[in-house]
């Protein structure tokens, strides 16, 4: 077992609903409930899920951008939600994040060098004569032009922009880094320049990724572990070859059988779920995911079943399992 | 960029041809001309000298002859003389001009140095208690009438307290010289410059307020949050920095409008400024004083215009004129 990078435990995040003329708080939207995982040094965790299950929640709250409503992080021994924000700032560059939409998340008004080296500046991580040479290096090393550092956003093309989006978070020198969906709004040949371009990266710095997605393919491709969830928590945990050789939850099997393969010979078996994703405001009682499981007992429907180990590190929260 | 503003110039003109027309056409259909206003009270005035008289004014002819009488000369830079001063109409808006102008301009730099820190601050705190006062302020000063509010200020500054002369540019019982006048001019301008200011914060506050909004609630706020950036870095540099277009373009919009005078608040504080001179004017039915007022005021509009899609341009690299 190599070095726990960062530690994960117990990480809620409520919205309040607020209604009525008082504004008052009448419900919570549990985005994030109750989710735990660690990540090994070096090692890539993939994150899968639905939409609006809480996978990008749980990247925002993990990195402190939204505050949690409880839990902790350890990263490196530290616990980020009790740091001052001060002390935040400083490890900041070390936790980094590359955000879904790379066509937002730039500011329009900045010359990509700006937005690349502002807070590499801020942080003083490289001497000022240098500067400049270090942002074009990083452009280089993610497959950006080095006349490019004084263009604006809007001139460049989705995929150069996240290669933007990934320079910058680079450029801080960091050791974690949370991709959010970071190839969902490009286009497939891009997806693979960006994740091969994630994977070059990893294996020269030496990067753990918490990486965000909902296509199986490519979190099988890139994750040593993958972590399942569903309407807020993780039903199954595991390495990435023992999950998908042995998907245990039934909402994992579902997912998985979705899964395209290119051949058109192939018979495939689908598991096609009924229903609608239920409103995190107002979760099933027991097993959340009783009310669309194919194999549903009575027990599912009255407690919630407990997320534990099955051997190999493999982790699922299923009654099919539990005697 | 010389092309846009060649085009720019010349629909300018014919914007300002257009312009010119109905507005001399609105003059002249006026009930009573100025021969009507000037002679109410001689009675011994028969019909055909009124008819003398029109013609030495030129009231005697038709709108679009009249017009085109106008333009021929305007064009050449004649904007003719007025009926009330009996002096050129460019003269007397020029004699004018300043007291507008130092007017407008310290009121226009004090409501924007309030109104912006006001709106990032109402932004930033939104839905605080902080926000809702400085919200409840700034309605204040939008829905607030100007001779409603001067007339408070005269009540209770002036006449109750006299801090402040009630109004008038400078004091009539003393002859004050060089140095001394500037100083009872400024003194006589405090109020209804204050009063512009506290007017006019408003508006640009809850610009600013919106503006923040929009941007603080972006994506790329959370980027810059991400990087590990100071609040005030993340505030200023990257929030601030997005809002600044929208403002300087309605800040560039609002530079010529510093000479055109105000004129209820000139009025009330009776001061001599172009605003004055024009309420006058359309009073007394002066044709060319009304004609020249309009065109400025049209002129500085449009100028103001220009002056915002360039600023727009310069602001914003997206932006580029062609």
């Amino acid at each position: 077992m190599g070095n726990k990078i960062i530690e994960v435990n117990g990480l809620k995040k409520y919205f309040p609903i607020r209604s009525g003329v008082m504004q008052r708080v009448t419900a919570h939207v549990k985005a994030v409930d109750n989710v735990s995982f660690s990540i090994e040094e070096g090692h890539t965790l993939g994150l899968v899920g639905e939409s609006g299950c809480g996978k990008t929640t749980v990247g925002r709250t993990l990195l402190r951008l939204i505050p949690a409503t409880e839990g902790s992080v350890i990263y490196n021994g530290q616990d980020l939600f009790k740091l001052k924000k001060e002390a935040l700032r400083k490890i900041r560059p070390e936790i980094q994040i590359v955000f879904q939409d790379p066509y937002s998340s730039l500011s329009p008004r900045m010359p990509v060098g700006e937005i690349i080296g502002e807070a590499v500046r801020e942080h003083n991580l490289v001497p000022k004569s240098e500067y400049r040479k270090y942002v074009m290096d990083i452009m280089d090393k993610c497959g950006l032009m080095k006349y490019h550092i004084d263009r604006y956003p809007h001139e460049f093309s989705g995929g150069q922009r996240q290669r933007i989006c990934i320079a910058r978070a680079l450029a801080l020198k960091p050791k974690f880094v949370v991709a959010d969906e970071p190839v969902s709004a490009l286009d497939v040949s891009i997806q693979a320049q960006i994740i091969n371009l994630l994977e070059d990266l990893q294996e020269e710095n030496g990067l753990t990724y918490l990486f965000i997605s909902h296509d199986l393919s490519v979190v099988e491709h890139i994750s040593d572990d993958v972590g399942v969830m569903y309407l807020g928590s993780l039903v199954e945990f595991g390495e990435t070859n023992e999950l998908f050789s042995n998907p245990m939850h039934p909402y994992t099997n579902a997912l998985f059988s979705a899964i395209p393969v290119p051949d058109p010979t192939v018979k495939m078996h689908r598991v096609i779920l009924q229903g609608d994703i239920p409103s995190p405001a107002n979760p099933p009682s027991g097993c959340k995911f009783h009310t669309r499981c194919p194999k549903a007992m009575e027990i599912c429907s009255q407690v919630a079943p407990n997320y534990r180990e099955y051997g190999n590190g493999h982790f699922c929260a299923c009654h099919l399992y539990e005697q | 960029m010389k092309q846009f503003l060649i085009r720019r110039l010349l629909l300018a003109i014919l914007i300002l041809f257009g312009a010119a027309f109905v507005i001399y056409s609105i003059i002249r259909l006026m009930p009573a001309d100025y021969i009507d206003v000037a002679t109410a009270s001689i009675k011994e005035l028969t019909p055909e000298m009124k008819d003398n008289l029109r013609k030495l004014y030129g009231l005697d002819t038709g709108i679009i002859e009249g017009f085109f009488k106008w333009f021929s000369k305007a064009i050449t830079g004649d904007l003719g003389e007025s009926f009330i001063y009996k002096k050129a109409v460019a003269t007397v808006i020029g004699d004018n001009i300043w007291y507008s102008f130092f007017l407008n301009l310290p009121s226009t730099i004090l409501s924007t140095l309030i109104a912006v820190p006001m709106g990032i601050i109402a932004a930033v705190k939104q839905y605080s208690k902080t926000d809702y006062v400085l919200t409840a302020i700034a309605v204040i000063g939008i829905s607030m009438p100007t001779f409603f509010f001067a007339s408070l200020l005269q009540r209770f500054l002036c006449m109750e307290l006299g801090i402040f002369p009630f109004s008038g540019m400078v004091d009539a019982r003393a002859d004050y010289q060089g140095f001394m006048k500037f100083l009872d001019l400024v003194y006589h301008f405090t109020l209804p410059i204050l009063m512009f200011t506290i007017l006019s914060i408003g508006g640009t506050m809850r610009f600013v307020r919106t503006n923040m909004l929009e941007v603080l609630n972006a994506d790329y706020i959370r980027t810059a949050r991400a990087k590990g950036l100071s609040e005030h870095k993340v505030i200023y540099t990257h929030a601030f920095r997005n809002t600044l277009i929208p403002l300087i373009t309605s800040l560039a919009g609002v530079l010529p409008s510093l000479f055109s005078g105000a004129m209820i608040t000139e009025q009330i504080f009776s001061i001599q400024g172009v605003g004055f001179v024009s309420l006058k004017a359309i009073q007394s039915g002066d044709v060319p004083l009304m004609m020249g007022f309009s065109i400025f005021s049209a002129a500085l509009m449009l100028i103001g215009f220009l002056l915002a899609d360039i600023a727009y341009a310069m602001a914003d690299p997206r932006v580029r004129l062609s």
